[in-house]
């Protein structure tokens, strides 16, 4: 009879642990895929503008631009209050000598710091070209326009490099753990 | 709020490569912690829980808050990230003891096989007293401190968020190593008296003062890059550097000279006894592991599977008597209207269920299946009607010719197949695909219609022997739930059936069987076992190659050629299969065909799946054979080798297979939905509305799928190699003769790894959808 309650306490203790385990795993991954979908995190600074009354200043996370998904983030600055404006409307666009290459809105939900607007971009095409950036704020429109060079892809091996080298890296350090593991044995474990 | 206090506490980065180890390390060591507390409560209290907890929280923080977003534009920002990298984070890691905690809340047999060998290395041992050694420790921290804030080194970690992530990982890792001598986590020994430390500290804060003094009265800006950032906290930058050089100063020096102050005290009050206590506390910690190990090795082992027909919900949809009639009847309706649409429906692939349905979306799902679940397509196969049906007909007498007993049939379809799959573009004929499907009902008929047992799924169906091979990666097998009750019966039902249901056809006997191979997952063997030992039991993907390295009399199959052949067959079709789709192959494929005509260019194609599918793989294969048993200096047929080592190469083709089939589902998920409201339409249902066929011809761009696909590759590899080397320890040589034997096996591996890598790097034709010419290229790649 004792024994049944303590079989029962511990089933219960386990299922409380796998059910706390199942939550947390679910949270972190909420949280992970939140955070994967989330894109931009300024960078580096590509060019700095004023026209009228507010400052912009364009990042992208590698400079100079390069062919394929790009997080170009904007940062618009009140130059009277010196304090960034958060409520403006910012359309961009890629220019080249054919027309418009690429073009969205840049928005906060796209961007991990909330101070900047951002909106990610497929280069298609290298060479120079303009970038175009309209913010409206309140009544208040500025067009900013500015040079831009797009390089070619990066090699896919130098882009990818990581997930190409994790399986040497693990390889190697496998060898090695034999390696002591058969010096400890005399003999191949297992 | 504040707008913009508001914005910037939101401004979090919450990657998972920082929260998903961070949330491993806090189990481990919750779990270890939980052991060990009961054990020995004074070493692993609360307040050690508390302070490991507090320490990773810290160094997250550091990582993931708004002070890792705004590093860039404010040094002092980036000045805070740093000390609670620096200080904060390892002193209060240390505190937690977390050694001991770390490895006992690992999982027993990964301690054991895993991370005991590097313990107990004498060379790694004399390792890890060198850089735990407190000259090694502060000379580390030191070096890495200044050598990161000097001009160049800073500029690079904050234009390259790689070189960043190197920069705090060479902080957190160094500044672990510094508070080791001064913390003295258990059961690190100290390697010099405790009064040294002192000095130590004091030359630490010396360096800390004259490099936060350089910061603050620097007249110039030392990173130009945050002379561009954007200065939001209305600091010039030449003031943010003098309020980061006074935190640095005043922060780290109050870090540094706590300690000092407590050490002094403790070394002043030190009496002598208690490192004689310590000796006589660690002999009956070493007494007590000793008597845990010999009753560890009593103890019986656990079962790691878990039962899928015990689980609540799931068990009972399983065991319910018609769920597989159920299924195979959904997926006989489904195959007839593909026929029916392949027959008489618009013969352009993209438009025709028989163009989309089998090639984009049941292949995709399969092998995901394959990976998630088992040989689901088995299970649900709606040839199993007109088997049924056959056997109803025709006599089902006869018994399977002997000399036919072997996979040799299915490896001369399957060559058949993938030639013709190229030669005659079956991907974009629908009617071919029909007669195809069509054939398939007939010769299934035909087979089980006149031979007993299910001599068409064992020794004919080429789709039957792909998902039999793949399935063994599966983490869902159908085996005995205990061994000791298969021991006490003597009627073996699994195998022979009873009066109520027959037993297995494909003549698999429960006790003895050790894989998915030749499985049908029918649960035929699950409803005749009168004890009801018989069930799906799953565990780790991998888990079934892992048990055949072994040499028992009931792994026979992994021995036989013709199994081996098969498995080479589907590993090179695997990866010939997937470049035939890539742009280069495809240009040469055209090319051809102008030139040769089409009949002409069918032949070619025929000599050309010849070399690729079986002149290169004997080459490759013969020359691994040869290589190994010239490394091993261990005489071996070659039969032997080749049937022992195919094996190991089922993750790498299976890796290939599910990185091209999941890049056409994902890419062409969607294109169903057109051709299904299409079909409907035909039939005379307009209730699915006109199709929308843009959804056919758009590309969403999925920029982190050649990084999954290379994940893939990759983990196949790892996987490939590690039965391999499994496989050659089984013939327990020398270390270096294994490594020999191996090796060549190795390099096969490797050269398929690297033309996968290439395969996935090239443009790829979107078979089954509607791209014209210039956009037929997946040119986001």
């Amino acid at each position: 009879m004792v024994c049944e309650q303590m079989k029962k306490k511990s089933k219960r203790k386990s299922s409380i642990r796998g059910h706390l385990f199942g939550q947390t795993l679910l949270v972190v991954l909420t949280i992970c895929a939140s955070a994967i979908m989330v894109r931009a995190d300024g960078g580096v600074v590509l060019w700095q503008q004023t026209s009228g009354s507010i400052t912009v200043t364009a990042f992208a996370t590698q400079s100079p631009l390069r062919i394929g998904p790009a997080d170009i983030s904007f940062l618009i600055e009140n130059n009277d209050q010196s304090r960034p404006i958060l409520d403006a409307r910012v359309i961009v666009a890629l220019e080249d000598a054919g027309g418009v290459t690429a073009d969205g809105e840049a928005t906060h939900d796209q961007a991990r710091n909330k101070l900047l607007y951002c909106s990610v971009m497929n280069l298609v095409k290298p060479g120079p070209g303009r970038m175009k950036v309209i913010v409206t704020d309140g009544s208040e429109k500025y067009d900013l326009d500015h040079k831009v060079e797009v390089s070619g892809r990066q090699s896919p091996l130098i882009e990818h490099w990581k997930l190409l080298t994790f399986p040497f890296m693990i390889a190697i350090l496998f060898v090695f753990h034999q390696r002591l593991a058969w010096m400890k044995h005399a003999w191949p474990p297992g | 709020m504040d707008t913009i206090t508001d914005a910037v506490l939101n401004s979090w980065n919450l990657d998972p490569w920082l929260l998903i180890p961070a949330l491993v390390i806090s189990l481990l060591y919750a779990r270890g912690w939980s052991r060990q507390h009961k054990r020995a409560p004074h070493r692993f209290g609360f307040p050690q829980l508390i302070s490991f907890s507090a320490g990773l929280i810290s160094v997250l923080l550091a990582l993931i808050s708004p002070l890792d977003t705004f590093a860039g534009w404010l040094l002092t920002v980036h000045m805070i990230q740093h000390l609670l990298l620096m200080m904060v984070g390892p002193a209060l890691i240390l505190y937690g003891n977390p050694y001991l905690p770390l490895l006992a809340g690992m999982p027993r047999s990964f301690l054991k096989d895993g991370v005991a060998p590097f313990f107990a290395s004498v060379t790694l041992r004399r390792v890890a007293r060198f850089v735990t050694h407190p000259v090694f420790c502060w000379t580390a921290f030191v070096f890495t401190t200044i050598a990161w804030h000097t001009p160049p080194m800073y500029q690079l970690a904050l234009n390259s968020p790689t070189w960043h992530a190197v920069e705090h990982l060479c902080f957190l890792t160094t500044a672990l190593l510094f508070w080791s001598p001064i913390i003295q986590p258990y059961p690190l020994v100290p390697q010099m008296p405790r009064w040294s430390i002192i000095p130590y500290l004091f030359f630490a804060d010396f360096q800390n003062t004259a490099l936060s003094a350089f910061l603050i009265f620097y007249e110039r800006v030392l990173y130009p890059a945050y002379e561009t950032a954007p200065r939001i906290a209305g600091m010039t930058v030449l003031e943010d550097q003098a309020a980061a050089g006074a935190i640095m100063w005043v922060a780290s020096s109050i870090f540094f000279l706590i300690p000092v102050a407590l050490i002094t005290i403790e070394v002043l009050s030190q009496k002598k006894t208690p490192r004689l206590r310590k000796r006589v506390v660690v002999g009956q910690s070493q007494l007590r592991k000793r008597t845990e190990r010999q009753a560890a090795k009593h103890r019986p082992r656990r079962r790691t599977a878990i039962d899928l027909l015990s689980l609540p919900l799931i068990g009972s949809i399983l065991r319910w008597r018609y769920f597989r009639r159920s299924v195979q009847a959904v997926m006989f309706v489904v195959a007839i209207i593909v026929v029916a649409d392949g027959f008489f429906g618009p013969q352009v692939a993209a438009m025709n269920l028989a163009g989309v349905l089998p090639w984009t979306h049941w292949r995709g799902f399969s092998v995901i299946a394959l990976l998630v679940v088992g040989n689901v397509v088995c299970m649900a196969c709606p040839f199993n009607f007109v088997r049924d049906l056959g056997r109803r007909l025709l006599p089902a007498s006869w018994s399977w010719p002997r000399r036919l007993r072997s996979k040799w049939i299915t490896v001369s379809l399957l060559f058949i197949f993938f030639w013709a799959y190229e030669a005659f573009s079956l991907w974009e004929r629908p009617r071919s695909v029909a007669w195809l499907i069509v054939g398939y009902f007939a010769a299934a008929l035909i087979i089980d219609g006149l031979y007993k047992g299910a001599s068409f799924c064992k020794y004919v169906c080429p789709v039957g022997q792909y998902q039999f091979i793949q399935s063994l990666i599966s983490p869902v097998e159908v085996g005995v739930r205990s061994p000791t009750v298969c021991n006490t019966c003597t009627t073996h039902d699994c195998l022979r059936g009873n009066s109520q249901q027959r037993g297995c056809e494909l003549q698999l006997f429960q006790p003895q069987k050790t894989s998915n191979m030749d499985c049908t997952f029918c649960l035929d063997c699950v409803s005749a076992c009168p004890h009801e030992n018989v069930s799906l039991l799953a565990t780790l993907p991998g888990t079934q190659l892992v048990k055949i390295e072994g040499r028992k009399r009931s792994l026979r199959w992994f021995r036989r050629f013709d199994g081996a052949v098969l498995i080479f067959l589907l590993v090179f079709a695997g990866f010939i299969n997937a470049g035939s789709m890539s742009e280069s192959v495809q240009r040469w494929e055209q090319a051809l065909q102008q030139t040769l005509g089409r009949s002409s260019f069918q032949m070619i194609l025929f000599v050309s799946f010849l070399i690729a599918l079986v002149a290169i793989p004997v080459i490759l294969v013969a020359a691994s054979v040869w290589l190994g048993k010239l490394f091993s200096r261990r005489p071996m047929s070659w039969r032997e080798s080749v049937s022992t080592f195919a094996q190991a190469f089922v993750p790498l083709g299976f890796s290939m297979w599910l990185a091209h089939f999941s890049y056409h589902l994902v890419n062409g998920a969607l294109t169903a939905v057109p051709v299904v409201q299409r079909a409907a339409r035909s039939a005379g249902l307009s209730i699915l509305g006109k199709p929308d066929w843009s959804l056919s011809a758009s590309m969403i761009n999925f920029g982190w799928l050649p990084s999954a696909q290379l994940l893939m590759l990759g983990l196949g590899l790892l996987f490939t190699l590690y039965i391999g080397w499994r496989l050659a320890s089984s013939f327990r040589l020398k270390f270096a003769w294994t490594l020999g034997m191996v090796a060549p096996w190795a390099v096969l591996a490797l050269v398929l790894y690297a033309a996968g890598v290439w395969i996935i790097f090239q443009p790829m034709q979107m078979r089954g959808m509607m791209m014209d010419g210039t956009a037929e290229w997946c040119v986001s790649k």
